[in-house]
């Protein structure tokens, strides 16, 4: 079909609206549609959104400090300029402010709702089945949600940023994860992400499981590139960077260092891209008075491409293997997170080269180790809207952080064999659901 | 102390500290006198009986005016502001605390907590980040 201009709202704290938006605006502009996506997740500004995404999509990031009449303001900008033929809302129908519910009656587009699960509560207290009925069309990806009944909700798959072709080989991720190829060991990995909190303590959940399986494991902490050693815009610890000198567990020399390839994960660049186009800062909405735009900033336009990571020598392993065992004994406690620290975006692409995921209970994470077959535990944090208890399934719930250290260390001395691998389509369905919706207008 | 009759279902007393609303427990009895079904915690003791707090308040007042004729026989201070407002403060003269073997139907029950806890959806559409 011809190509149409996409707006897709995916403002929500941490990493989850962004990464489910961007798997959808990816296909769309794969389609030939033009994507504008509009987020405030705090980690947006590090990750390789350009790389990823590809040619046609132009990603606007929201200052994660903005107000409600901020937001209402670059949102209502937003839409007027963009004028879209469709507009893909992730997650809240009212708006993350609840600005939506004022700004659609006047929006000559279709609507689309991402729908999800949300916390029943605010459904009852805000009305939500009414700011649901504005939309044209409700996709339900791959997880219940309260008006998934609703006569105009379609269910589909999950919807994941890649394509299963896209993610690495086993040997080509163990690599990016720093494993040297003659080392057989499992790998675990914790996944940081949600909030700096939370990424933080990924980190120490990682050296707690690599202090308890010592040479049994490869324990790797994955974080967002730019996320600091504590989270987005936080300051490394102790002024610790790297960690380079850490020694890898004792007899495993090379293993236990830092890899920090920043950038995307080894995937191929998008269809027609050269990977030499510069970001784009110069082609922002263009400035309005009276509207509070200085926390947007644009930072693609259609000219993304995923510039390839960092060559990672055997492993990409700086300074290893320096030090001793009284050496070891005298660092800091808190080194030991950054010696296990990989910068990587998205994870799904080094999934298959990990023995055991641990994490939380978040949507891409849970759906991500689903369709590789990954084995997961995983705490349910709690959250505003989501309800990610709900999400995890019993065999994958921990329900503190020591049973989720005990029962990774059971699973990477069991080694269960990886499950089956359900990949699935959900976004590129959603893609094609969302054009029929517009033919029949 | 005349018997009260078993009930079920949850108790009608109206409460919370914030918002009015039923207090949903499950009762334990009906009051003699206005026959809503109330729970223990709502029951109160009001001259020899267990009646809803609603009822125990109002028979306490009903019983004090009666005792002091108005405020012509208080014995309280002009300077205290129950003299002007008899309900003044949970613990002035119109208060069951002050009597014996009452309960205060203005004391937090497990209602009020709950509906303090829906406070937080305060939070809903104002912290940008808590999704």
């Amino acid at each position: 079909m011809a190509a149409l201009r996409w707006l897709v709202y995916a403002l929500g704290g941490g990493m989850g609206h962004l990464t489910r938006a961007s798997a959808l605006a990816r296909r769309a502009a794969r389609q030939g549609h033009a994507v504008s996506l509009l987020t405030n997740s705090p980690f947006a500004s590090g990750l390789p959104l350009e790389g990823v995404l590809g040619r046609g999509v132009q990603v606007h990031t929201l200052d994660a400090a903005l107000d409600k009449p901020a937001v209402r303001n670059i949102v209502e900008g937003w839409l007027e300029e963009g004028r879209p033929d469709v507009l893909v809302v992730d997650t809240f129908p009212r708006g993350l402010g609840g600005e939506l519910v004022s700004l659609l009656p006047g929006l000559r587009a279709r609507k689309v709702l991402v729908h999800r699960d949300l916390n029943p509560v605010y459904v009852r207290r805000f009305d939500v089945a009414r700011a649901v009925d504005a939309f044209d069309l409700l996709l339900v990806p791959g997880e219940d949600a309260p008006f998934a009944a609703h006569p105009r909700a379609v269910r589909t798959a999950p919807w994941l940023l890649l394509e299963a072709g896209e993610l690495l080989s086993r040997a080509k991720a163990r690599a990016r994860l720093g494993v040297p190829g003659d080392d057989a060991r499992p790998v675990v990995a914790v996944m940081g992400c949600g909030n700096a909190a939370e990424v933080a303590e990924a980190g120490d959940i990682a050296a707690r499981l690599h202090a308890a399986l010592g040479d049994e494991a490869v324990v790797r902490w994955l974080v967002p590139p730019d996320a600091g050693a504590r989270g987005p815009g936080a300051e490394p610890r102790n002024g610790i960077t790297g960690g380079a000198d850490l020694p890898p567990p004792e007899g495993r020399a090379g293993a236990g260092a830092r890899t920090d390839a920043m950038g995307g994960a080894g995937l191929p660049p998008p269809e027609g891209h050269t990977g030499a186009e510069p970001r784009n800062h110069a082609a922002g909405l263009p400035p309005q008075e009276g509207r509070a735009r200085a926390g947007l900033r644009n930072e693609v336009t259609g000219a993304g491409g995923l510039s390839p990571p960092e060559e990672v020598p055997s492993a990409g392993l700086r300074g290893s293997g320096t030090g001793g065992f009284l050496r070891r004994r005298e660092r800091p406690r808190t080194a030991l997170p950054e010696a296990l620290r990989v910068s990587v975006w998205p994870a799904l692409a080094v999934l298959p080269g990990v023995d055991v995921l641990v994490g939380a209970g978040g949507y891409n994470t849970v759906q991500e180790a689903r369709v590789t077959g990954t084995p997961l535990v995983a705490l349910a944090r709690p959250r505003l809207y989501d309800r990610q208890a709900l999400r995890l399934r019993p065999e994958e719930l921990a329900s503190s952080v020591a049973e989720l250290v005990e029962r990774a260390v059971q699973l990477a001395r069991a080694l269960p064999a990886r499950g089956p691998r359900p990949y699935s389509g959900g976004a590129r369905d959603a893609v094609t659901l969302i054009e029929s919706a517009l033919l029949s207008a | 102390m005349s018997p009260v009759s078993i009930s079920t279902g949850p108790c009608q007393q109206s409460t919370g500290f914030l918002f009015s609303h039923e207090c949903g427990l499950p009762a334990a009895a009906t009051c003699p006198r206005c026959g809503k079904r109330v729970c223990d915690a709502h029951l109160s003791a009001l001259g020899g009986e267990l009646v809803c707090t609603s009822c125990a308040e109002t028979g306490e007042e009903e019983g004090a005016d009666e005792e002091s004729g108005g405020d012509a026989g208080s014995d309280v201070s002009e300077d205290d502001p129950s003299y002007y407002y008899r309900d003044y403060g949970y613990y002035g003269p119109g208060s069951a605390w002050a009597k014996d073997g009452g309960r205060d139907p203005n004391d937090f029950t497990e209602a009020d907590g709950e509906s303090l806890r829906h406070e937080e959806d305060a939070s809903f559409e104002e912290d940008l980040g808590g999704s």
